[in-house]
């Protein structure tokens, strides 16, 4: 028995859309408004328009130790005092599109998968990563097999997945959290 | 009245999980419903996390060789299960190989001490009682993700179709007339297309290994070949699948025995894409 020989079988052709096309494997799961509604509910929310300056990318980067790559990422505010983030999560061989809910105080409050997009190179990039990510915040920064356990050995997605994370949070710490 | 649907998508169980629900009431209902199963898999995950200090199988690790612990509902299941097909399969399935992944690097470090030489037979449970009579560690990655996948299916009202995939170890109650699609062993850019046999499968091969890991044989722990072939094995439940599926790709002479003692059938497929029973 091992416990790392688990499977990679992708899909299903029912209920999905898999398009093995070429070397991409790419899903969409849920649209923007699907994703407000899960992780907020009825909570009515408004469009806040960010834009990070030079010296705000630079000091989220230096707390969170993630570069910074959108100045201008896509925020609401939430009646209460929460917000609502998309923002896309980029490793080496794929891209993630991500929801993320925070409260008012910063800590997360849930996180959904909007879309999936995997290409291979010659190397094969596993989806293999773990988060538990309630009820962190900006004063704790994230480190794998630290607060976030990874069950399968540090993976490349994880790491990207548990750095967006930390990014967002000191985006929230340093800027939204003023607004 | 035609159906709703949904799919999402959660990083858990350290892969990622899919939900995807259809059935004739409305997408609010359909989200509570996938929410539901999440909760299912989540609270699974809490427990049986190796990695996890405060999770259930951690306390056992660090004290039941010292004292006995009761076993909660979903852990008597899983470890009592895990014993049967370790039973049944004469040692090939083993929990508690976990001590000698610890010694070779494969899974992090614990603090106790453990015996090298402990295998499933020291594991006894009681009235959902556990005691391990030598100090020794389980681990339940091999069982574990396949059980998560069928609470969240049994969470899931009866009414709808559903599909949970968590990283390949997937279930669906509509399986009659499906197909899935596996993963090439040579080529992880392709896939290729096998009909469901049975409710749930799970895939074993070594394009899942990360680097430097390998597969061990429990009894004797040496090293399995690091084949070109991925086993799917075809169950009534996950939990089944999963566990047999590392049955199957150790491929010892006496797998297609086990396979059948469950009603299970395993395809194989090789390097150049042919598919064969095992």
């Amino acid at each position: 028995m091992d416990r790392r020989t688990f499977t990679q079988g992708f899909g299903l052709l029912t209920a999905g859309v898999l398009l093995p096309v070429g070397n991409v494997y790419a899903k969409t799961y849920l649209t923007v408004e699907q994703a407000k509604n899960i992780l907020w509910g009825e909570m009515s929310m408004s469009p806040r328009l960010v834009e990070l300056s030079k010296a705000q990318m630079k000091s989220i980067r230096a707390s969170s130790k993630v570069r910074v790559r959108n100045p201008r990422p896509q925020v609401w505010k939430t009646a209460n005092g929460g917000w609502f983030i998309v923002d896309q999560v980029i490793g080496k061989h794929e891209n993630i599109d991500m929801a993320y809910a925070l409260e008012a105080n910063g800590s997360v409050r849930g996180l959904e998968i909007l879309s999936y997009r995997e290409s291979y190179g010659d190397e094969v990039m596993n989806p293999k990563w773990r988060a538990q990510f309630s009820g962190k915040d900006h004063r704790q920064r994230l480190k794998l097999d630290h607060q976030i356990k990874n069950i399968s050995g540090a993976t490349l997605s994880s790491r990207h997945i548990t750095e967006g994370i930390n990014r967002l949070t000191q985006t929230w710490e340093q800027v939204l959290r003023h607004l | 009245m035609s159906g709703n649907s949904i799919t999402r998508c959660k990083p858990l169980l350290g892969t990622f999980v899919e939900i995807s629900l259809e059935g004739n009431v409305s997408e609010k209902a359909l989200i509570a419903e996938s929410s539901k199963a999440f909760s299912a898999i989540e609270k699974i995950d809490l427990a049986m996390s190796f990695h996890r200090p405060e999770s259930e199988i951690s306390q056992l690790n660090n004290s039941a060789f010292l004292q006995a612990h009761t076993l909660s509902e979903e852990m008597y299941f899983v470890l009592t299960q895990a014993l049967y097909l370790s039973k049944i399969s004469e040692g090939d399935f083993d929990i508690s190989v976990a001590g000698r992944l610890v010694a070779k690097g494969q899974l992090p470090q614990k603090e106790q001490l453990v015996d090298l030489s402990a295998n499933w037979q020291d594991i006894e449970i009681t009235d959902r009682r556990i005691r391990f009579h030598k100090p020794l560690l389980i681990d339940l990655g091999g069982i574990a993700k396949g059980f998560a996948v069928d609470r969240a299916i049994e969470s899931i009202d009866s009414e709808i179709k559903a599909t949970v995939n968590a990283g390949g170890d997937l279930r669906m109650t509509d399986w009659r007339d499906n197909l899935i699609n596996v993963q090439s062993p040579a080529n992880p850019a392709a896939v290729i297309e096998l009909p469901m046999l049975a409710s749930a499968v799970a895939t074993s091969a070594c394009y899942n290994l990360d680097e430097g890991r390998s597969v061990i044989y429990p009894k004797d722990s040496a090293e399995a070949q690091q084949s070109a072939k991925s086993y799917s094995v075809f169950a009534q439940n996950c939990l089944l699948a999963d566990a047999l599926t590392k049955i199957a790709f150790l491929n010892t002479s006496s797998a297609s025995d086990v396979l059948q003692h469950f009603g299970a059938h395993a395809r194989v497929i090789g390097s150049v894409h042919t598919v064969r029973e095992q």
